[in-house]
């Protein structure tokens, strides 16, 4: 094998080369912005379900006549408490939410708390006073 | 190969010819082939999972949506608080909420204390809507303040009677009249400090895909208009949510009337209503199912107890 022979097919090797980096960083691309879009639709739809959780958890605490704390604790949403009442699909949708918990944030509101796609929490609160 | 032929070639395949022999070119090729497919299985998959996530998203979404329109007129369905100075209807201005019936014209001359409400209808026995519609609908009578939310087009007019008696009735004797405006202006002869506003009656409704032109299910709402002949009567419903398959409206108990058997022969008077939706998937190539929601929709906002 001559050294121009050589030397022309490895100008065509790199030509392959560049080109198959450029066509696979363009998917890697592709899969990248599917991913963003999935994650930000699980994320929409998750924050969905937390919207529809405290509100029926406001309007069962504004109905009963009951802070959201309470509301919560007679919806059993509570570590430790029993449903009393009826609060339509609120446990089903918490337990929908990954890791989803809800607890007494520091100020008395209520903290909703949940982990995200990305592996990080997210907390909602909502507080008596929003009712 | 001969010069002849080798001349004949495009300059791409000439170098090829150069650089490649053909059991290379066969190979690349086939691996380019495999690759090529494992991409677009691969592809395939993630665009799956991203269109069920979005479409899922949509249908909580979706019914969102829903919930937001209901919150928003349940929530304006009853005398507005700065009206009321924090006054709670009392159980008998409550019975209002059983007597409202969207076929009922308003009469002029009727006053009341109380205004407003919602209530949950059986339509196929509305003689101002048969034929339109079956099943549930809920009748909603909105009372929007003067001249902040209420616009200016005709409509049904609510005003003190202190806007006419010129009287120094306190707050808590005032009486209410509704009567058909053709502006929302505020009423002459009327004390500047009086408030008015705006009777809003409209319906909400249900029609499935078979009865639907768009042939998807629908979520309708009627509004009440007065004709050239000074009868009233219900506009076409026009859709607000598309793809609701089912719902369904029942009045909700409370705790303490669930626990008092007596409460329990008390009639409702809708204050609060449970709706149960069941979502559709949309229209695409995954197969989601539908998705049921359920919510307690209450009207006004009160300082809870403790």
């Amino acid at each position: 094998m001559d050294h121009n022979r050589i030397e022309r097919t490895l100008a065509v090797w790199v030509d392959y080369a560049v080109a198959a980096s450029i066509g696979f960083a363009g998917l890697l691309g592709l899969v990248q912005l599917t991913g963003d879009i999935t994650t930000l639709s699980i994320a929409a739809y998750q924050l969905t379900l937390a919207g529809f959780l405290l509100d029926e958890l406001a309007a069962v605490s504004v109905w009963e006549g009951v802070p959201l704390l309470s509301a919560a604790q007679l919806c059993g949403l509570l570590d430790n408490s029993v449903q009393a009442l009826n609060c339509g699909m609120a446990a089903e949708w918490l337990a929908a939410l990954p890791q989803g918990s809800i607890s007494a944030a520091a100020d008395g509101s209520l903290a909703l708390t949940w982990q995200q796609v990305d592996s990080s929490f997210t907390a909602v609160t909502r507080s008596d006073r929003n009712n | 190969m001969t010069s002849t032929t080798f001349n004949r070639l495009p300059r791409s395949c000439t170098q090829r010819l150069v650089g490649f022999t053909l059991i290379d070119c066969l190979i690349v090729n086939a691996l380019a082939l495999v690759l090529l497919g494992i991409l677009l299985v691969t592809s395939a998959q993630i665009m799956g999972t991203a269109s069920k996530a979005a479409d899922r998203s949509e249908q909580a979404i979706r019914a969102r949506q829903v919930f937001d329109f209901l919150d928003a007129w349940v929530n304006t369905a009853q005398m507005p608080d700065t009206w009321r100075e924090g006054r709670r209807p009392s159980e008998t201005e409550a019975v209002h909420h059983v007597l409202m019936d969207p076929c009922l014209a308003f009469d002029p001359t009727t006053t009341q204390r109380h205004w407003g409400g919602f209530v949950i209808v059986d339509l196929a026995t509305l003689t101002c809507l048969r034929g339109v519609n079956t099943g549930a609908g809920l009748y909603v009578e909105r009372v929007l303040p003067c001249p902040e939310h209420c616009g200016e087009g005709p409509g049904y007019q609510i005003v003190s009677t202190q806007c006419h008696l010129r009287d120094a009735l306190s707050i808590e004797s005032n009486q209410w009249q509704v009567s058909w405006q053709k502006t929302m202006a505020r009423p002459g002869r009327c004390l500047d400090e009086a408030p008015w506003g705006r009777v809003e009656r409209m319906l909400l409704s249900h029609r499935s895909a078979k009865e639907s032109i768009e042939g998807v299910a629908v979520l309708r709402l009627q509004q009440i208009a007065q004709s050239v002949d000074a009868t009233y009567r219900w506009l076409n419903p026009e859709t607000i949510v598309l793809g609701i398959d089912e719902w369904k409206l029942d009045y909700a108990d409370r705790l303490s009337d669930m626990t008092r058997e007596a409460v329990l022969a008390v009639p409702h008077y809708g204050h609060a209503v449970r709706v149960n939706l069941m979502v559709g998937p949309p229209r695409s190539q995954t197969a989601l199912p539908a998705v049921a929601i359920e919510r307690l929709v209450i009207s006004g906002r009160h300082t809870t107890r403790g």
